[in-house]
């Protein structure tokens, strides 16, 4: 990949040429994205025309559908979100980069025209078929990339089809890049995919939107806060430059009761922080200075605070003002909204992080007060400001009642304890606990 | 029945008939593959126990000469006592311990590796098969067998309301093979109260953990990305086996290639019905087959093959006096050629 450098004599002045070949451009736009975030950002293009097309009654996505194939030859992603128009596809759609005077997006949209859609075609495979049925026209889109790329035009030629009166887009890639058909083949691929899908489209799928992959539908995930007699979650709500901020802290799950020895990803995928853009999430569980932890000198997480949970939403009719890149996977940590909701995030962490400092003078007391009367709220039912309540632990130090008891035994005979008490998973610690507690019991009665 | 005593101290390998009728498949499907396919220096590397039902197999049917067996420590000088052909090497330790040192000997050698564990799948056993898909050449077939009894892994806990999702049966298996090895269909489901239940029921469970196994081996080597000679190798499922002499086992497995040669072993499994679902992939197949007695054996293989339909066979058969159940008889007729009948004879 390369820029074309070449120098003439034009007249008095001497040129350099350093016009960008197509292959340098394809291959620097698909460098530095994912083949999942590709996929997401095709999913996102018919979410926009879902938006566009709104449902006439009910939820706004309610009878709008997504499905995508892939196996080791071909993907296709398919919608009845609406079709693109004809006016769309000549003139903006397809174009490289948003032409200044191309309509403004759909107002709360998530799809960036100019790069999304070739992007991922490129990244996907070599042959694709763009189809659209939409209330102005029907159709298809022909694109050989290598015969693309070996003109000297960046337009790309269509063909009109026979009307459906199901109106969406159909895009077919066949001839798939190596690495893509590997990753395709792989069911692990699929399987995380569709996780992936149930947690950063989750607010869609609330609202009536169904997404299917290989057959499959995307389960809904529900992001949900502990409410209880004692603990309540923050809600902190503002307008920012033209965005509509919400943000959220609290807690999703009990906190430990002490450090465990390793965790899976899986145990604590619902704690940190999640950012929300126009309802498609970007971070998810983000540990790390890409929101609050260890940013300028913050705290950086801890195991300590697994159980938390923080949500900061961004709503704009204007995409351009959210604080997100193109891939859509990371925050521009530039961004002067974004800053200043960091500063706001910080405030509630800290609030939600003295507490968990706070419980260990009297564990069991916090333990109680954190689940009497426990319930969960879906967050998206968290609009009312609130400030954080967490239970009222007495400053006063208290003369520690318990010890630590810690030891090394054989690895065999700990696994004969946990097949004999039927829990294959269970903790070194809580294998502790059982045959203390078991002792005394049986020897002292207690 | 006492959990810690090795298994060959509580059961005579011989005489389980399913495990017999799996062994057969496996060794079916190897023994054209391998015909065909000339591999030189081809070894052997399982778990021999006592008895070295497949170690004989792998001499007689694919003509392995080099094998060795992992045994534990305590009872190796046993293993090797009845090791049955002088080119079995007991191999005694921890196998995650030697495991690495016997690959690295052979590592350019095509190895058919047979693990069958008596228990469940645990860490140590997720390890043994890293290391396995991380070191083994290409034309190497990797087959694991492991409990599969949904009562093994769901958390026996007094408050069903409060289990956790490491107290799932899925849960517990979604920790030792990741996310990625589990369907979005039988994910854990979430309550009301922040509890799990398992989205599983108790009889399919042996067929969920036969398919996240064999996702688990397809991701992994995908990502690992391994090359062989300038060309990646990639994983091609063989086996989805689930057999029943006792306690549930599923038996997973499959070869890892080339893109060049893949085609060669999915064209050989689609031709095998009992294998095969028909489109080159392993079809889960459940043996829980009843011994039969030797009268028996005589009189149903007396009507067979019978082309004519299950119907009309099962109609011969008791005609003659067979007083088997209509669904035992279409098992016996799925799997007849395979079947074994244990004789005791005097020596």
């Amino acid at each position: 990949m390369n820029s074309t450098i070449e120098a003439t004599v034009e007249g008095a002045k001497k040129i350099i040429h350093a016009d960008a070949t197509k292959d340098f451009f394809v291959s620097m736009i698909t460098r530095d994205i994912s083949l999942r975030d590709c996929i997401f950002d095709l999913l996102d293009n018919a979410i926009d025309g879902a938006r566009r097309n709104p449902a006439a009654t009910g939820p706004i996505f309610s009878g709008k559908k997504i499905e995508i194939y892939f196996d080791s030859k071909s993907f296709q992603i398919k919608d009845n979100c609406g079709g693109l128009t004809l006016s769309d596809a000549i003139d903006y759609a397809f174009h490289f980069g948003r032409k200044p005077q191309s309509p403004t997006d759909v107002k709360g949209g998530i799809g960036l025209y100019g790069i999304g859609m070739k992007r991922a075609i490129f990244k996907i495979g070599l042959n694709c078929d763009v189809i659209s049925h939409a209330s102005d026209a029907s159709f298809k889109v022909i694109l050989d990339v290598r015969a693309w790329q070996a003109k000297e035009s960046w337009d790309f030629e269509y063909e009109s089809i026979d009307v459906d009166d199901v109106k969406g887009v159909t895009i077919d890639i066949s001839n798939l890049n190596k690495g893509v058909a590997l990753s395709f083949e792989d069911p692990g691929f699929k399987n995380e995919l569709i996780k992936d899908i149930a947690r950063d489209y989750a607010f869609f799928i609330q609202q009536g939107l169904e997404i299917k992959v290989n057959n499959s539908t995307v389960p809904s995930y529900q992001y949900e806060l502990i409410k209880s007699a004692n603990v309540e979650p923050a809600v902190l709500s503002y307008a920012d430059d033209g965005v509509d901020v919400r943000i959220l802290v609290g807690l999703v799950d009990q906190l430990p009761d002490d450090i465990p020895e390793e965790l899976k990803p899986s145990a604590v995928d619902r704690y940190g922080w999640f950012v929300i853009c126009n309802d498609r999430v970007v971070l998810a569980a983000d540990k790390t200075e890409r929101t609050v932890w260890g940013d300028d000198d913050f705290k950086v997480w801890h195991p300590q605070y697994n159980g938390f949970s923080g949500f900061v939403f961004f709503k704009s009719d204007d995409q351009s003002k959210l604080p997100w890149t193109t891939t859509k996977r990371e925050l521009d940590a530039s961004s002067p909204l974004y800053r200043r909701a960091i500063v706001k995030m910080k405030e509630l962490t800290d609030q939600f992080t003295k507490y968990t400092a706070l419980r260990k003078q009297d564990l069991d007391a916090a333990k109680s007060a954190e689940i009497e009367q426990k319930t969960v709220i879906d967050v998206s039912k968290l609009t009312v400001p609130q400030v954080m309540k967490m239970p009222t632990i007495t400053s006063n130090f208290v003369k520690p009642t318990t010890v630590s008891i810690s030891y090394q035994r054989a690895k065999e005979d700990v696994e004969a304890i946990k097949r004999h008490l039927g829990y294959p998973g269970m903790t070194n610690k809580d294998i502790g606990i059982a045959t203390f507690q078991f002792f005394l019991e049986v020897e002292l009665g207690k | 029945m006492n959990t810690t005593t090795p298994s060959f101290e509580r059961l005579n390998y011989l005489l389980r008939t399913n495990k017999h009728v799996e062994r057969k498949l496996v060794f079916d499907l190897l023994t054209v593959m391998y015909h065909k396919l000339s591999i030189p220096n081809l070894w052997y590397l399982g778990f021999g126990s006592m008895w070295f039902s497949d170690f004989k197999l792998a001499h007689r049917q694919l003509n392995i000469k080099e094998m060795v067996s992992i045994e534990h420590e305590d009872y190796a000088d046993r293993a090797t006592f009845n090791s049955p052909l002088a080119s079995i090497k007991v191999e005694p330790g921890d196998s995650s311990t030697v495991l690495p040192k016997i690959l690295d000997e052979r590592s350019s050698r095509s190895v058919v590796a047979w693990l069958d564990y008596d228990g469940i799948l645990k860490d140590t056993v997720v390890s043994d098969l890293n290391i396995l898909l991380n070191k083994v050449t290409v034309n190497s077939v990797v087959i694991f067998t492991i409990n599969a009894s949904y009562g093994s892994y769901r958390a026996k806990i007094s408050d069903p309301s409060k289990r956790s999702r490491n107290q799932t049966a899925v849960g517990l298996i979604e920790e030792y093979l990741g996310t990625a090895a589990i369907g979005a269909q039988y994910q854990p489901q979430l309550m009301g109260n922040g509890a799990y239940k398992d989205n599983v029921k108790e009889a399919d469970f042996p067929e969920f953990l036969a398919e996240a196994l064999q996702t688990y081996i397809k991701h992994y080597v995908t990502n690992g990305a391994r090359m062989h000679e300038g060309m990646e190798i990639t994983y091609t499922p063989l086996y989805k086996l689930h057999h029943i002499d006792g306690a549930d086992m599923i038996t997973v497995g499959g070869v890892l290639t080339t893109l060049e040669s893949n085609e060669l072993w999915k064209a050989e499994l689609q031709k095998i019905n009992i294998l095969s679902d028909g489109q080159s992939l392993p079809a889960y197949r459940k043996l829980d087959l009843i011994p039969v007695t030797v009268k028996e054996k005589i009189t149903l293989d007396s009507c067979l093959p019978d082309e004519t339909g299950e119907a009309n066979y099962i109609n011969n058969v008791k005609a003659k006096g067979i007083k088997l159940h209509d669904d035992e008889l279409i098992k016996y007729l799925k799997f007849y050629q395979h079947f074994p009948v244990f004789v005791e004879t005097p020596i």
